[in-house]
């Protein structure tokens, strides 16, 4: 019953204001360590990868001595995969600048529009053997505030003449495609400069075909290979093997030499050195109440009790406050490469840590401030 | 006042300030944040650095780049060609004969009436030296003799290269010869993520407010007493006022050079795990600007407004 009495009086003397201030400060300094976390742990997450189609399971092959899987090129014969029911697709991406802004332009076949049924928002429908005239992701198209009939001007980065393109249509797609330029393969090759492929992808159900006998098929050992450094994949050569279209990104960074597990470190250690700043919101509450709070000390009430008491009051709205500054951080403009926005996003684990982190830095400084002692 | 008597009077507010642990503490967490936007920003500007020094090792090339004109030296127009039943879009290059295209991409200007194709179009409509062809460009129609076959490795594969005789006129784009980086595609896009940071800096910056809004609150209050007794020992209030503000500009400067030096650390570790050197970003008056003039000029002007603010509304 008194800690009860204790925490009333606390949450009177405390005052909508203050906490107020704390939920606002707080959701500031976690929206900006929010933002630095998720934009780290975006790298990992699929920014290049396609889902597979409906009721089917993706394997999509890239090669192992890019430095980006936007920028290799693979040699694979697919041509015993015909005995299996599966669908085989290739598609070549090149970097390219259109009407001056970074973006990939990715060349597909018909295939592909077969697997993944483009929706067309205006324009012609997606001709898989244009050769002048491209379509463009509906996200691109709004970026680019092009429409049908727009003429692109396209700067691609691996041969020396600019491409004047028509844009035929916008299509309504999935991700990434909904944030590139779609043409045919042969104009992408042409682009690209080559005729092989960036990526080989294979599409299976799962309940007819297992991804061995896919990978015996095409003679790929192991499932998938391990990521090898950038210098290792240059002397063997070979392909980065995927069956988890997740860690695509994941794959490519460690090739620099960047475990995943750093990355996820630096994100937890930088929302601790920005938590720090909870500290102040959590001793400001001393030195603006400290006069009504000595006199609980004077009256004999314990220190701790009246640090628990608080702790009790603020701590929900330390605990809103992470929550908020996380959304925040999503409302916020994304890095942004090559067209293609970063996913700010803190789930699952990252986000219970990023929540604890605040919390807990946030505790430190309500323990540790001086009460009626400075 | 005399200059000694004002630092030795700038010192003892200092030490009065510094000596809380929870200002020393407050002081610590800006440094924290301004340790983390410096991080974030540099780290953003090392994309282009590092394309820079590629640039600098790779000569750009001689290439073909658009512009818009309807006298460009080349005309660039859409055409369809169709041959044996068959129709293939093209391009429809037009280059006039004085135009050192013909030099660079080394290839003859065919004669009147006569066209070069590119391999992709000569693959496509099965079409080869000698074939008569219709080329129809804007609804209007017209007989052309392919005199050769030519595989250039970019666009112009899939385009029919007109000589200046066939009189192809009309076209709004041109082509240009000139210096060709491709590397611009990697330069843009560089700075397309150093661009698209700056709502997150902005955020950053308001929370730098807010955070260095809290501490001067909370030292001031602390040391309500203090400064009062030291400005009855004679320091005048201005000086009182000014200790706060010297001590969160440091620590916003010492944050953003711990960023600086952070960011050299993780980026020569890198370098060196794979063999490539990449020195830091330029220290661009933009940058400066950025990580530290901006910064510093909050941490200073935030903690005289509260000052004044409490002066004014505490009766100091």
């Amino acid at each position: 019953m008194e800690v009860q009495r204790l925490v009333v009086y606390v949450y009177r003397v405390v005052g909508l204001r203050l906490a107020l201030l704390t939920l606002i400060s707080i959701a500031l300094y976690s929206a900006t360590s929010a933002y630095v976390e998720g934009a780290l742990l975006g790298m990992l997450n699929p920014l290049v990868e396609p889902p597979g189609p409906s009721g089917f399971n993706l394997i999509s092959m890239y090669s192992g001595l890019a430095v980006s899987p936007l920028t290799g090129l693979i040699s694979m014969d697919t041509s015993k995969l015909e005995k299996l029911p599966v669908i085989v697709w290739s598609e070549v991406t090149t970097p390219v600048l259109a009407n001056g802004t970074p973006v990939i332009l990715r060349g597909v076949d018909g295939v592909w529009s077969e697997v993944y049924k483009p929706r067309v928002v205006e324009g012609e429908q997606f001709n898989p053997n244009a050769m002048t005239r491209v379509w463009v992701g509906y996200r691109l198209a709004s970026t680019l505030g092009v429409k049908p009939g727009s003429i692109l001007v396209v700067k691609p980065l691996f041969t020396n003449v600019e491409a004047p393109l028509v844009v035929a249509g916008v299509l309504d797609v999935v991700e990434p495609y909904s944030y590139e330029i779609v043409a045919s393969r042969a104009l992408g090759s042409l682009l690209r400069g080559s005729t092989l492929p960036s990526t080989v992808r294979v599409a299976f159900d799962p309940s007819i075909v297992s991804y061995d006998d896919i990978a015996g098929a095409l003679g790929l050992e192991g499932v998938p290979a391990p990521a090898a450094r950038v210098a290792s994949a240059l002397v063997y050569g070979g392909y980065v093997k995927l069956d988890n279209p997740e860690r695509v990104q994941e794959y490519y960074i460690q090739r620099l030499g960047v475990p995943s597990e750093v990355i996820v470190v630096l994100a937890v250690l930088s929302n601790v050195v920005v938590s720090m700043l909870n500290l102040t919101p959590a001793w400001l509450i001393y030195s603006m109440r400290g006069r009504s709070l000595s006199t609980l000390v004077e009256l004999g009430v314990s220190r701790s009790s009246i640090k628990l008491s608080l702790a009790i009051l603020t701590i929900p709205v330390v605990v809103i406050a992470s929550i908020l500054g996380v959304l925040v951080a999503k409302l916020i403009n994304p890095p942004i490469i090559l067209g293609y926005p970063l996913r700010v996003e803190l789930e699952g684990y990252m986000l219970l840590a990023h929540v604890v982190v605040q919390v807990t830095l946030y505790a430190i400084g309500l323990l540790s401030g001086g009460l009626g002692e400075d | 006042m005399p200059l000694k008597a004002l630092a030795s009077g700038l010192w003892l507010s200092l030490k009065v300030v510094l000596r809380r642990t929870s200002v020393f503490l407050a002081i610590s967490s800006i440094v924290a944040l301004s340790t983390v936007v410096t991080l974030a920003l540099i780290a953003s500007e090392y994309p282009v650095v590092s394309t820079q020094l590629l640039l600098e090792r790779l000569r750009p090339g001689v290439g073909l780049t658009v512009v818009e004109s309807p006298r460009a030296e080349i005309g660039v127009c859409w055409g369809l060609l169709e041959y044996g039943g068959r129709g293939l879009e093209v391009l429809v290059v037009a280059p006039s004969s004085n135009t050192s295209f013909w030099e660079h991409f080394k290839v003859e200007e065919p004669g009147s009436g006569s066209v070069l194709i590119g391999y992709r179009v000569s693959e496509a409509l099965e079409l080869s030296r000698g074939g008569l062809a219709r080329l129809t460009i804007d609804s209007e129609a017209r007989n052309v003799m392919v005199g050769g076959v030519v595989r250039f490795n970019s666009i112009l594969d899939a385009a029919v290269i007109a000589s200046s005789k066939s009189n192809i006129t009309g076209c709004t784009l041109g082509y240009r010869v000139s210096d060709y980086s491709p590397l611009d595609v990697i330069v843009a896009s560089s700075s397309q993520v150093a661009q698209s940071l700056t709502q997150w800096y902005f955020v950053s910056i308001i929370a730098l407010t807010v955070a260095v809004t809290l501490a001067s609150l909370k030292a001031l209050l602390d040391l309500e007493g203090e400064l009062l007794d030291l400005e009855a020992q004679g320091a005048p209030r201005g000086l009182v006022l000014l200790a706060l503000p010297i001590a969160f500009t440091l620590s916003t400067l010492t944050g953003a050079s711990y960023g600086f030096i952070l960011s050299s650390i993780a980026a020569s570790t890198l370098s060196s795990y794979m063999g490539l050197y990449i020195p830091p970003p330029p220290i661009t008056p933009w940058l400066l600007a950025k990580i530290l003039a901006a910064p510093s000029l909050i941490s200073t002007i935030t903690p005289l407004a509260v000052g004044v603010t409490l002066w004014r509304f505490r009766g100091w």
